[in-house]
This record gives structure tokens, sequence and C-alpha cells, in this order.
């Protein structure tokens, strides 16, 4: 772990049990790092174990094996203050801006919960003064402080979630489809405002979404999840310019692109049959049975992540020499 | 394009009676679809553009939902809207068939795929239940179903999201309709599986010359298959035309704030988006003027009082907006003129006549 990294993840891995002998590997080897101050993009489709993945970082679930160290402290270890000094720095937007707020909170109880938690505000003045601030912030105003949730577009609920998370000034969040629940319009709106409280406050994202071109525009680094596993990692403009793995490559050419000369000229690499199951997945590269460049060694071997150019990691028997 | 169009949609108004009040949800809407073509509705949620299509379907019911007096849908010179149950019904689903956002709800989970498909069949063709059987299977199959005789007997939730999809596809296709509507036909599912969809439904319209309206509000999907595109917003639409007018050279401030909001993958990383302030009005009370006006960054004073007029550009572009207005000062016009050449990166590789676009 370099100084520079706020966040290292080594191994991990969670399982869910399924049933009697079953077991859902959601996420199965996983390791990166976060440095201070950027974003990492965690992109698949749905069912690939990116949320999973993102929750077990931050410590909502417990990891099967394997650890994540944040400024150098086991995650997973954590007990009493510096669990709670770990919560204050680490938090989360969560996806849905209607499941995710309690419908029976005012907006000043949701937003201040984490203030009096963690003892940021001395008077309740001071308390109120912070609420009215972070609302002006996310683009609401003091009057909505005393509203209840249900009065509120899905839009502004999300800012909310947001003020939320900002309320306890933390270091590193974790944003897992923040917009995808949202308008086009909303979506730019609240994206914009991600990449400005990113530079005023010095935030790191671990930004989690399945929306590739929104993903690109807000991340440094990307990691392409498939089935549990990262297949690809590096930084955004060189994975969009040369995406070495052949579920990358099928990735980036399935995205629509809103320019009609681009669409019409360019060549879709098209993926056949869904992802399969991650019930007892099979031995081998976990992609084999969707890939066009299928080899022997694939069916029998599970090929690792290596680090092919400077920044750029890969997880395909194609590049091992 | 001299061919006739296919289905023409006249002033179509909806309305819907809530306890808050009566919601207009489509605000006189004007359209046509010709044979072989996709016109893609783009806007965003709430803005009617899945009521419109539920009314070319008959499927706004009273009380609660109610066609105003005036609105027109016509097919083959008839009104659908003064047409009689019985040939509603032969139209809906024989004529014009329609595949829904939500593969799983939209399906009977009781029923086995098959029978859902013959079902269809049966009811506009006079043809056996065997025989219905045997094309049922040859639709699954054309739709890229693998072993379409096993999947036949089996319950949707046995299927996965992409291929409950197709089989709604394969449902709706059963008796070679002229019109298809697909209303988000691939929100809910990922993008490889969305690309798959897609290029089926490309392929229904070119190879059978189906005419399919398309709704969505992703803008990357509509570059990629309409020929046409509809802007709608609060209930109207507010521009139409050709897919690269609209791309390339949109004159409508919303279109263009649309298009802004989306990254763009030349873009630098981590720029701020064009996004549009504000939230779409209520359609309970709309505004008096234009619906836009709110949200606008070229709002004049006439904008918030009147309805704008539709401005007609060159081959079947319009779009309804004050700035096109011969008495607007030329400033105006020049700031919208220059956001858009900072937005629309390549609008130089699109030519067209400046000066007379402004007519």
């Amino acid at each position: 772990m370099s100084s520079h990294d706020i966040l290292e993840v080594k191994h991990l891995k969670k399982y869910f049990g399924v049933g009697k002998h079953d077991v859902l590997k959601a996420v199965d080897d996983v390791s990166f790092q976060i440095k201070e101050g950027e974003t990492l993009g965690l992109v698949g489709e749905s069912g690939c174990g990116k949320t999973t993945c993102g929750r077990t970082v931050v410590g909502m679930y417990r990891a099967t094996e394997g650890e994540v160290y944040y400024k150098g402290q086991n995650v997973h270890k954590l007990r009493g203050k510096e669990k709670k000094a770990f919560n204050k720095d680490v938090q989360i937007i969560f996806q849905d801006p209607y499941a995710s707020l309690d419908p029976r909170m005012t907006v000043a109880e949701i937003i201040g919960e984490g203030i009096e938690i963690h003892g940021l505000a001395k008077t309740k003045k001071e308390k109120e003064e912070k609420i009215a601030h972070l609302l002006e912030i996310v683009g609401l105003n003091k009057e909505h402080a005393n509203r209840f949730i249900h009065e509120f577009s899905g839009g502004q609920r999300q800012r909310i979630g947001i003020a939320r998370a900002l309320a306890v000034e933390p270091k590193f969040i974790m944003c897992d489809e923040p917009i995808s629940a949202l308008d086009v319009s909303i979506q730019a709106q609240i994206a914009n405002m991600l990449i400005q409280f990113q530079n005023e406050m010095k935030l790191t994202y671990l930004f989690i979404a399945h929306d590739l071109a929104m993903v690109k525009h807000i991340s440094d680094r990307i990691a392409v999840m498939y089935l549990g596993s990262i297949v690809e990692l590096a930084e955004s403009e060189n994975l969009y310019q040369n995406p070495l793995h052949p579920y990358t490559e099928a990735l980036m050419s399935a995205i629509p692109i809103a320019d009609p000369k681009i669409e019409d000229s360019r060549q879709r690499i098209m993926l056949e049959g869904d992802v399969p199951s991650p019930i007892n997945t099979p031995p081998g590269c976990k992609f084999q049975g969707r890939c066009r460049k299928v080899m022997d060694k694939c069916k029998c071997e599970a090929p690792k992540l290596i680090e092919v150019e400077q920044g750029h990691f890969v997880a395909c028997h194609l590049y091992h020499k | 394009m001299s061919q006739e169009s296919l289905l023409k949609v006249e002033d179509l108004k909806v309305s819907f009676h809530t306890y808050a009040g009566e919601v207009q949800a489509v605000r006189g809407v004007s359209f046509e679809v010709k044979a072989g073509e996709l016109l893609a509705i783009i806007g965003e949620s709430g803005c009617g553009k899945s009521v419109t299509s539920r009314a070319i379907m008959s499927l706004v019911k009273a009380p609660q939902g109610e066609i105003k007096k005036g609105s027109k849908i016509i097919y083959h010179g008839k009104n659908l809207l003064e047409m009689n149950q019985k040939e509603q019904r032969a139209f809906r689903g024989g004529e014009c068939s329609m595949i829904f956002q939500d593969a799983l709800v939209s399906l009977n989970p009781t029923m086995k795929i098959g029978r859902q498909i013959i079902e269809n069949i049966i009811q506009h063709r006079q043809i056996s239940r065997k025989e219905a059987r045997q094309e049922a299977i040859l639709l699954l199959e054309a739709v890229g179903i693998p072993n379409p005789e096993t999947r036949i007997d089996q319950y949707p939730f046995e299927f996965s999201g992409g291929m409950r999809q197709r089989a709604m596809i394969a449902i709706a296709i059963a008796c070679d309709p002229k019109i298809l509507i697909a209303d988000e036909p691939t929100t809910a599912l990922d993008v490889t599986i969305q690309a798959q969809i897609m290029e089926l439904i490309k392929g229904l319209k070119d190879k059978l010359k189906t005419a399919v309206i398309l709704i969505t509000h992703d803008f990357g999907i509509v570059a990629g298959s309409a020929n046409k595109v509809a802007v709608m917003y609060a209930g109207q639409i507010v521009e139409s035309g050709g897919r690269d007018e609209i791309f390339y050279h949109p004159q409508h401030p919303y279109t263009l704030a649309l298009l802004g909001s989306v990254p763009k993958l030349e873009w630098k990383n981590k720029q701020l988006l064009h996004a549009i302030k504000g939230t779409p009005p209520d359609l309970i009370s709309p505004p008096k003027g234009c619906a836009f006006a709110k949200r606008c960054n070229y709002c004049m004073n006439v904008c918030l009082e009147e309805m704008p007029e539709i401005t007609y550009f060159e081959a079947g572009h319009h779009a309804s907006c004050w700035l096109h207005h011969k008495e607007v000062p030329a400033a105006n016009k020049k700031m919208f003129q220059d956001d858009r050449k900072m937005i629309i990166v390549n609008e130089n590789d699109f030519v067209v006549d400046e000066d007379q676009s402004y007519e």
C-alpha cells in the first residue's frame, strides 16, 4: 500500500449460502486500491456483484475472506471508538432515494442524525445552521428542513441523501448508482454536484454504476466486474480507447452513443446469451461461455489479474505470456 | 419519401381525472409514421410519451382517463377513436401491437409462454391450435430464444430478463402487425442485452417494413435506430424532425439541453455537464406560456405569456419556440446558436444554410 492510497482491498471474497448446498459467490477474490481524492468507477451488468463489493468494502457486510484496509486499518476488525471514527469518515449514497430515507423523519432529522451522533455541533443553533448550509449547497433551501420525504421528487430526495452523507464531513463516499434512478436532465445536475463537491472537499469516491458513459465522465480509473471478479482495471480514458478483455470490448461496443454518425459507422460486438447464474460457477474463466476468443486453457484455469501496461490490469489468458 | 403515412395522430389530448384535479398528460400531440420507419419519441418521465402510445392502443380507460374531443388517430383513413369495440380489438394485436417496458409484469405469470403467444395468433387468424403452436415455435426461434421446443412450455419466471423481453416481442409480432409500439423496451435490461434487443427491433423494421414507434429517454438508443425523432416535454411535442437534424441541428432549447446533459465520450473527464435547472412543470395546472420557459436559458417575456407557434425548417423539421419568431432580436438567436456550437462538437459536419432556416 503506497502512502497515497486511502483504501486497499486485498483478495476480498463475499459468499452467500443459497439453500442447503449451494454458494453464491457474489464477490470472488477482488483486489484494488483507491488513491486519496480519486474516483474509482466500478461497472458491470446487474448481478455481477458490484453493489455487494461496495457494501463489503465499507463494512456493511462481513467479508467471507480477505481484508479491506482504510488508512492502514482493517475495516472488518474495527471496534468501539475506531469504528465510530471510520463510520464518520466513510459514507454511502444509495441508489434508490425512495427506499433509503426514513419516511417518518423530517429532512432536518435525517441530516441532523449524523451530526448529533458524531458531536459535530456544540449547540442546537449550530446544528441548525449546519443543516441549512448543507441544504443550500445541495440546491435546496432551509424551508425544506421541516418537511417529510414524501413531499419531494426523486431528484430532490437524492439531494437530501447527498446532504446526509456530507453532514458528517466524510473523506470517502461509496456512491451506489446514485443517478440511475433519475431523469436525464436531473442526472446531469446530480453528477455535476458530485464532481463539484469532490473538488471542494477533497473527497474520494467509489462510484458504482452501469451507465458507462456517465462512469467514464466521473471516474479517474474504472474497474470492470463480471460475475464477481474484476476482469479489467485501467484509467478511464485508456479503458475506452484500448479495452483489452473481450468482455470489456463487447461492453464498450454495446453502449449506445448519442451521436448518429458514430452509431451508423461502428461495428457492434454482440454478446450471445445472458449472464450465467453466479451459483456454482464452473472452473476456469467465468466469461468462457460468452467469449468469442475462448481457448482450451480458459476452461480449466481461471486467469489472474495482471498488469500488462503501466496501470492497466486485465484478467485474461490472451495476455499471459 | 413521398410514401403515404400509415398512422397519423392529430391534436391528441388526454387527461386523467384524479383527486388533485385534472392532469393534462397529453396536450395536443400530432405526428405520423410511415411503413418501414422508426419514429422515436423521447422525453423525461411524466412528459406523456407512454400515455400517447397507450392512447393509440386504446388503453386509456374511462372514467379516470379521457381522450378529449377533437383528437384524431387515423389509420388507413379511419379514426380509431370512433371505432367500435370489435374493430378496435381487431386493430389491437392484429394491425398494431405493443412491447411494454417491464416484461415480468406484462406477461401472465400463471400461463406458459407458448399459450400466451398462441392466444394472440388464434384471436386474429383462422388456424388450428396445432398450427398455431408450430407458428409459436418458429416465432420464438425468430426472436433468438434457444431450444424453442422446450422453452414454449415454460413459464415466464423460468426466463431471464432479456429472454422475457424476446418472448414479448414474439407475442407482439405474432400477427405481422403493421405498427409496433415499443414503450421503453430496453430500460430494464443490461447494455449487452439492450444491444441484442435493439438489433432485433431494427431487423423487424427493415425486413417486415413494420412502422415502429419507439418510446425512450435514452438519446444513445435513438441515435442508433431512429429515422425520425419527436421530443416531448410536458405533454407536447416541442421539436420533431429527421434524426440527424435533431442531433446536429436542434432548434429547441430543450432538445439542446437534453443533448448537453448526456456525457459525451470525447468530453474531458469531470468537466461539468450542461445540466437543466429546475424540474418539469405540474400538469394539473400547466403554465400559460411555453412549458419549458421556467427552465430555459433563453427565456423571454413572451415565453411566459403565450404558447409558442410552430416554426418549420427544412424537410419535416419543426420546433415550437419563440426564439425563431422573426421579431426576436438577433442577439437572442445568436446566444442559442453559440451554445449549440459549444455543445454539439461536430455540428459542422451537418451543413444547413443557417440564414434560410430562420426565414
